[in-house]
């Protein structure tokens, strides 16, 4: 783990992943970024409001078998709505990310692929075979802006970073999601599970429920 | 309503075997039904 | 929300407590709206007005606004209210009332909301409840096997029982989702009792629901109404689970069973049955004689303390005539006697070139039960329509313990009563069911 100060309020900053170019301090929201062992400010964070969302950075759980936990957050809207991606960390030091969306979690890793589509090819219905075993079949295409950051992260996620992300499902309760921000493609695979399944601790306490 | 069956079916199949092993016939429309005989019979001897 | 420079203080930025309503006022009417769930509300309809409004929009846009001639429907479960179904707590926070477009049926639907479990919905058809889940898996859907349509998921087939246009007649409450004016969708609902996969389909999106049928007391239990608060039932529901399936199923397994034992045991009686020769002696007999001749047989003894006993008689010489013989068993010790008669007759001829016969030249009676000892026959006999007078001879013969199928046919019969009806019922269950559907296995084709 790497600690470094925050630029703006000198606070602590960890970086428990190595992967971790962002991080949004938690005393001060200054958007960091960091390069090495650098730290710069580039902006701040506003806030917004609550949408009840059970996790929070520090909440861990189960995937697979396999301990995580939650050290980053991306919330991002489109034109109907919005969802969560929490970056996890899971105990071998690997990433994942639990796209949480009205009351569905999934779970996905980033997987390499040969070739993907470009986002103009692809409408809903589309199968696509994103790794040798599945097909996965396009359900919706949604222009997508940061809205929210928080904890630490693998990608610059300021308050309005675009992107087009595309979300498939696959058999067994599978999903993938292609994401392109500009020419930056990466495609995630993985599953939804169910919340109890995930045995969720250090969940954030809700008022009245 | 499946026990009531159950129950009903096992006490038939009970019957059944009973009477089989009986030589009696739980229905028999045309059953001749034993009677004494009352005193010197219609027929002879 | 690029803005990176204009934020609150540090000091206020730190988590807001969950759950803070929001209060705005209608664009329309002015009246005050609160919501619940800022956080997760994209449409909030006015309580006042009915116009439903986007809370994402920073002017608060109408998005459109029912007409005043449009009659404001009542939920029967308030909004605001909690209840536990299926062992979470639930909030309904949106009422929405739904019409078929083509036979204008209308149903109620409650959103529910649990920030760990996200949103389920409780619809409401008829008094009948469904407690529904959306769904990430596209079920498959089989067309090509015959013309019955069905879906398919996690190994379990579901027959297509519906299939129409659906539009939003009243909306009131808060709901995660833009609603748009005049949405329709195009929805199929597929039943598996007390299952029901349902698709929405408009212009953007599929989404797959599964719906469980649930106990109307249940819902009155759960939001603590009184049964009579709900809605009368009416009907069976299209995925409403028939008593009668379940009891069909078991029926049906233990009729196999005693089926199987019913046939065992006749086997073994047929098969262990004596069947054993006790008296057999042929007898003179003067044909179309007009008095009634008489006969006893000798004594004989019958074994086993109760078994059937079968006489028969076979007078080979009927032919296109008649024998008959009236008669009593009786028991040379206690006197009892089993009466009896029996005619044997035997008729065939050429019908306009075809030979036809009836009858035949044997006959026989068979007594039940008869228990063990030394037996004798009285017999009278006459006949008539021979051709001759010149005496003939009638054999009779008697056998113990000899294998018997009424009592297998009858106990079949008995242990098939309940079978039958439990079937019927279970079938006039279905056709009841199906009778909402245009997609019935049991209409009449061409309907």
């Amino acid at each position: 783990m790497l600690t470094l100060a925050c630029p703006s309020c000198g606070a602590a900053e960890a970086f428990r992943s190595k992967a971790s170019v962002f991080a949004v301090c938690s005393f001060c929201k200054s958007t960091l970024v960091r390069q090495d062992m650098d730290l710069s400010a580039v902006g701040k964070m506003s806030e917004l409001q609550d949408d009840m969302t059970p996790l929070q950075i520090g909440c861990q759980g189960t995937y697979a078998g396999k301990r995580f936990e939650l050290i980053g957050r991306l919330k991002v809207g489109y034109s109907d709505g919005f969802w969560n991606e929490w970056y996890a960390l899971f105990a071998d030091g690997s990433p994942g990310w639990l796209a949480e969306a009205q009351g569905f979690y999934a779970m996905c890793f980033e997987v390499a692929t040969r070739e993907i589509p470009s986002s103009n090819a692809l409408t809903p219905g589309t199968n696509v075979r994103l790794t040798a075993q599945s097909v996965f079949q396009v359900e919706d295409i949604r222009q997508v802006k940061c809205l929210y950051s928080e904890g630490e992260l693998p990608l610059f996620a300021t308050q309005g970073r675009e992107s087009t992300s595309v979300d498939l499902t696959g058999p067994d309760n599978g999903m993938a999601t292609i994401e392109y921000a500009g020419s930056d493609v990466r495609v995630f695979s993985g599953s939804y599970q169910e919340f109890d399944d995930f045995n969720f601790n250090n969940l954030r306490k809700l008022d009245g429920w | 309503m499946a026990r009531i069956y159950l129950a009903s079916g096992i006490l038939i199949c009970v019957l059944f075997a009973y009477a089989s092993a009986q030589g009696w016939r739980i229905i028999d429309p045309g059953a001749a039904a034993p009677s004494k005989s009352t005193g010197p019979c219609i027929y002879h001897k | 929300m690029a803005g990176n420079e204009e934020v609150p203080p540090p000091a206020l930025s730190a988590q807001q407590p969950s759950g803070s309503v929001k209060t705005l006022s209608c664009t329309h009417c002015g009246a005050a709206i609160s919501v619940k769930y800022p956080g997760s509300t994209m449409t909030v309809v006015c309580n006042s007005c009915h116009s439903v409004i986007d809370v994402t929009d920073e002017n608060y846009r109408i998005l459109y606004q029912f007409s005043k001639s449009t009659q404001v429907c009542k939920p029967r479960i308030q909004l605001g209210t909690r209840g536990k179904l299926k062992g979470e707590q639930w909030e309904v926070t949106g009422y929405i009332v739904r019409q078929d477009r083509a036979s204008c049926v209308t149903w109620d639907e409650y959103l529910l909301f649990n920030p760990y479990h996200g949103y389920r919905w409780l619809t409401e058809n008829n008094g009948h409840w469904n407690f529904v889940k959306t769904i990430k898996e596209n079920p498959a859907i089989d067309c090509a096997w015959s013309s019955r349509r069905h879906a398919e998921l996690d190994g379990k087939k579901y027959k297509l029982f519906y299939d129409g246009t659906a539009i939003m007649l009243f909306v009131l409450g808060e709901f995660y989702w833009r609603i748009e004016a005049e949405q329709k969708v195009e929805m199929e609902d597929y039943i598996c009792p007390p299952e029901m996969l349902s698709s929405e389909r408009d212009d953007k999106e599929v989404v797959w629901s599964l719906s469980e049928y649930i106990a109307s007391n249940e819902v009155a239990e759960a939001f603590k109404l009184r049964t009579d608060e709900l809605p009368q039932q009416q009907g069976i529901a299209a995925n409403q689970l028939s008593p009668w399936s379940a009891r069909w199923e078991k029926i049906s397994r233990l009729w196999i069973v005693f089926f199987a034992l019913l046939t065992a045991i006749e086997i073994g009686f047929c098969v262990t049955a004596a069947n054993k020769s006790v008296f057999k002696e042929g007898y003179p007999y003067i044909p179309n004689s007009k008095s009634t001749q008489t006969l006893t047989t000798s004594v004989f003894n019958l074994e086993k303390s109760s078994a059937n006993l079968s006489v028969k008689f076979d007078v080979p010489d009927v032919s296109n005539s008649w024998f008959y013989s009236s008669g009593e068993l009786v028991n040379n010790k206690t006197g009892e006697v089993y009466p009896f008669e029996r005619t044997v007759e035997y008729y065939f001829g050429v019908d306009g070139g075809e030979s036809w016969s009836e009858g035949s030249t044997v006959n026989q009676i068979l007594f039940s039960s008869v228990p063990g000892g030394d037996y004798y026959l009285n017999l009278d006999f006459e006949s008539g329509s021979f051709k001759d007078l010149a005496s003939r001879t009638f054999f009779v013969m008697v056998r113990r313990d000899v294998p018997d199928y009424a009592n297998y046919f009858w106990c079949l019969f008995f242990v098939s009563i309940i079978p039958v009806f439990t079937w019927i019922r279970s079938r006039s269950y279905e056709v009841q069911r199906w009778s909402d559907s245009d997609y019935s296995p049991y209409a009449s084709s061409g309907d």
